[in-house]
């Protein structure tokens, strides 16, 4: 049961996609770099007058309002000339008030101060905070004003104090909207960093556990953060995914979206090889698996990779549940992955190519509800999905209020009326309904869904059920030939092989997954057999 | 490029679904008669030997193709020559399987279809298989397995009911030598054309897979034909030989209640991943071994051409059913055969003594 590094590289060795000349990282080439990188550096230096230098920061933040210079002195200690440069809105205003002015300002300063080396001493001794360090490049400075620290100025020194006092609005920690659980810790990563730093950290405390900061992003600066648990993850995946990074050069980083996709391994398939998760307990069940999470600031969603196919039907409560039940709930969702996107296609190849494979009654039933319908079975089913589409994307794009309109629109004028008028039959209906109810169970897959649903029922229109049966085999010679991060995408799908098999498409009990899967962690063993335990008990 | 591979699971499927894929449905043995699954065995029992050549063949060679193996063995110009004539034979057979799948659906599904049609869907299909290469076309077989099994085996659940087993006797009525004749076509037919596999083998992971992977490959495949040969000859008597696609006939008359009915287009999906399976593994040796003559870097430079050309090949290679129906059972074993059977077994011969002697001219 062991393997080694070799097996590994031999397995996964030089799979990697990434080749130098391909077209997805044509655009991240050092000559294509996105316009000027970000703020212009400034050339001159802090001087020892404190006017010259307010002005100096006054005029690298020109026309921008939100800079706040604030002069003051202590009465006692003249040297105590300074001044606090900071942007409103970034920073805690309580902090900068009771922890930097007040201090300085207060009547018995000159009792224990060393006035020669002023500014060390007011570091040391005055100021309340657990984050100041002293600055002498202007460059860092601004950066460093930029993301909410306060700069302290003081006469007669060409050198500042740099003041952690970030603060600014915070969305606190909620239940993710996009995949809530009846069972199971029910916290979702927010926008922040940090805080979801935290998160992650607080489910697994230890020091093993490596975060790795790196700034992204030639205008918006956005911070990001690869984590990882040494020992469990994989080296070649950590300097694929940095090296990956490092060819990024785009201007701003709005979402983990943006990377997502700029490091995708197939840039044009509609699978993604980049997971995305919104919940801690998630990205940290991957990280202990041995994957390599990738958390960008302002976005609630982790990146993990590599991600296979079978990590679209693993829902958190499979884990949480009774494994009986929790499979149940995973076949399910299988099930309606498949019959989401064949069943419109195989009807219509019934209905139409093969009629003889239906029932008699059935198929009386079917073609006496299409008499007087004007449109091909085909086109119908077309329109109706394409219809089904609309109401889903209005459904969430559209403000609360008007709710009950589309709703009256779905239901009766474009389901009941619309039979009635006898523009589509009624079982055409049915099967649109089905395969959009079942389409959404699968929210995470929606997009490949739409596309090869449209793609099988082109298929089943052209040639019947041999057309749908063609485009499934394309569409997993598809999934098969796409590798996440050097990993095969559909890898745990079709070995049985038992630590590989055990989570794929169903759920081991807890007591026999003893070993984690083999391809993408180092360590493998998971727990030690605890079967025994259980029994006695 | 990175090196393929494949499990011997995965070359067992490959295998079994080569052998199974047509034969399924064209049926074997047809002059037979209902003896037709006396033949199967005695086809697969002399099958054995040739197998056993195939897998030394291979494992003499690790790592190397039929190609390689030629010009090893007979030197640089009589191998390319022998090549010649595999890639022939390879790209033949392709086009006969392709066509074959044009006729099935012409036949019994879209007689008004214009028989290119379909065709040239299956063989796009094809040529995207063998241009992801070896590897995935066999993973994505293996997904597909489950299924076919299943289906093979729930039609012959519920045709019980239709089986009336006094069809099979008498046993050996029609005289001895027509089962010859029916065990000899159910030979080249099915069984040695597995000869291809020589020429895609080069990524098994041991040097003892090939002899696992063809015995295996072949005991499976070869009992889920005699099955439904007999499942075949007991519905449809003495006539099995008669149809085109024997097993599609039988599946159409299982009837079930008065709801399961008309089963018969689940057993075409059985014949359309066998055509797959099958044009894929004739398609890629092709491939490979014009690859390999011109001493071409890569053989995916080529896949799009050669897989059009087999396309338009195997729409003119008959002119009806008919045609095909008879190449198949009267003139096909005698041209397969120096292929089969004679160029490996003396490729084996020779191989054989040219390795016995090497060690001796090392010291």
């Amino acid at each position: 049961m062991q393997i080694t590094i070799a097996n590994i590289k031999n397995l996964i060795g030089d799979d990697f996609m990434y080749k130098k000349g391909s077209k997805k990282y044509k655009m991240n080439h050092p000559e294509n770099s996105v316009g000027q990188a970000g703020t212009s550096p400034q050339t001159k230096n802090l001087t020892a007058s404190l006017e010259e230098n307010i002005s100096l920061f006054k005029n690298i933040f020109k026309d921008d309002q939100t800079l706040v210079t604030r002069e003051f002195q202590n009465k006692c200690v003249k040297e105590a000339k300074c001044c606090i440069v900071y942007i409103s809105g970034m920073i805690n205003t309580e902090v900068v008030n009771e922890n930097i002015i007040q201090p300085v300002l207060r009547d018995n300063l000159s009792e224990d101060i060393d006035v020669k080396n002023l500014l060390e001493a007011l570091m040391k001794k005055v100021i309340v905070s657990n984050n100041v360090k002293i600055e002498t490049d202007i460059n860092k400075m601004v950066s460093s004003i930029i993301s909410g620290d306060t700069l302290f100025i003081l006469e007669g020194y060409d050198k500042c104090l740099v003041i952690g006092s970030q603060g600014w609005e915070k969305r606190s920690i909620m239940e993710p909207e996009s995949s809530k659980v009846v069972r199971g810790p029910r916290e979702g990563f927010t926008e922040s960093l940090m805080v979801n730093l935290s998160l992650i950290r607080r489910k697994i405390q230890n020091p093993d556990l490596k975060f790795k900061f790196r700034e992204m992003g030639e205008r918006t600066h956005t911070s990001t953060c690869i984590c990882y648990v040494e020992g469990l993850a994989i080296e070649e995946v950590l300097t694929e995914l940095e090296q990956r990074l490092n060819k990024i050069k785009i201007d701003g980083i709005l979402d983990s979206g943006y990377i997502q996709e700029l490091i995708k391994d197939a840039p044009y398939s509609p699978f993604e090889t980049v997971g995305a998760f919104e919940r801690p307990d998630v990205v940290a069940s991957k990280l202990l698996e041995g994957r390599v999470a990738l958390f960008v600031d302002g976005s609630p969603f982790v990146l993990t990779v590599p991600f296979l196919g079978v990590e679209n039907f693993q829902a958190s409560e499979d884990y949480y549940n009774n494994y009986i039940f929790a499979n149940i709930n995973r076949l399910i969702r299988g099930f309606t992955a498949v019959t989401s996107t064949t069943i419109p296609a195989i009807f219509l190849a019934l209905v139409t190519y093969h009629q003889e494979m239906l029932p008699t009654p059935l198929l009386i039933s079917i073609s006496s509800s299409r008499q007087g319908v004007p449109f091909p079975t085909s086109l119908s089913l077309f329109i109706m999905l394409f219809i089904f589409d609309i109401l889903r994307e209005v459904g969430t794009r559209m403000p609360g209020p008007v709710g009950q309109a589309v709703n009256i629109v779905g239901t009766l004028v474009l389901g009941q009326a619309a039979v009635q008028a006898k523009l589509v039959s009624a079982p055409v209906i049915i099967v649109t309904a089905l395969t959009g109810i079942t389409t959404l169970i699968n929210m995470n897959i929606i997009g490949s869904t739409i596309v090869f649903r449209t793609f099988y029922l082109l298929g089943a229109s052209f040639l019947g059920i041999y057309g749908v049966l063609m485009c499934i085999i394309v569409m997993y010679l598809h999934m098969m030939s796409i590798r996440s991060f050097g990993i095969p995408y559909m890898m745990n799908s079709t070995r049985a092989k038992n630590h590989d098999g055990q989570d794929a498409w169903i759920r081991a009990p807890w007591w026999d997954m003893t070993l984690r899967p083999k391809i993408y962690s180092k360590d493998l063993t998971r727990q030690v057999s605890n079967k025994k335990n259980g029994k006695n008990k | 490029m990175r090196k393929e591979q494949i499990s011997d699971k995965e070359a067992i499927i490959l295998i079994m679904m080569f052998i199974i894929g047509t034969t399924l449905i064209v049926g074997t043995g047809g002059n037979a008669k209902n003896d037709a699954w006396i033949s199967g065995i005695l086809a697969t029992f002399s099958f054995i030997p040739l197998l056993l050549i195939f897998s030394r063949l291979l494992s003499l060679f690790p790592g190397k193709d039929l190609f390689d193996i030629f010009s090893m063995v007979f030197g640089k110009v009589p191998g390319k020559i022998l090549s010649a004539i595999y890639i022939w034979y390879s790209f033949h057979l392709g086009g006969l399987v392709l066509r074959n799948f044009g006729e099935f659906v012409n036949v019994v599904a879209f007689p008004e279809t214009p028989l290119f049609i379909p065709m040239l869907c299956l063989g796009i299909v094809c040529i995207a298989a063998v241009y992801l290469g070896i590897e995935v076309m066999s993973r994505t077989t293996a997904i597909f397995v489950p299924l076919i099994i299943s289906i093979v085996f729930v039609v012959l659940i519920l045709g019980i009911p239709q089986l009336r087993m006094d069809y099979i006797q008498p046993i050996l009525g029609n005289g001895f030598t027509t089962i010859l004749v029916g065990a000899f076509s159910t030979f080249s037919f099915p069984m040695a054309e597995t000869v291809i596999f020589l020429c895609i083998f080069t990524s098994l992971q041991t040097k003892k897979s090939p002899k696992r992977v063809y015995i295996w490959g072949t005991f499976i495949a070869a009992s889920m034909i005699i099955i439904i040969t007999i499942r075949n000859i007991a519905v449809l008597g003495n006539l099995a030989g008669n149809f085109y696609f024997p097993s599609y006939v039988a599946a159409s008359r299982i009837r079930v209640g008065n709801f399961i009915q008309g089963v018969e287009v689940t057993v075409s999906f059985v014949f359309i991943l066998g055509v797959f399976v099958k044009c894929t593994v004739c398609l890629l040796a092709a491939c490979k071994g014009i690859a390999k003559v011109f001493n071409l870097k890569d053989y995916r430079s080529i896949v799009v051409q050669t897989g059009l050309l087999m396309i338009y090949f195997s729409y003119t290679v008959y002119y009806t059913i008919i045609e095909m129906n008879y190449w198949i059972n009267k003139i096909y074993p005698y041209y397969a055969f120096p292929m089969q059977v004679i160029i490996p077994v003396i490729t084996w011969i020779i191989a054989e003594i040219k390795k016995s002697r090497q060690p001796l001219t090392n010291k």
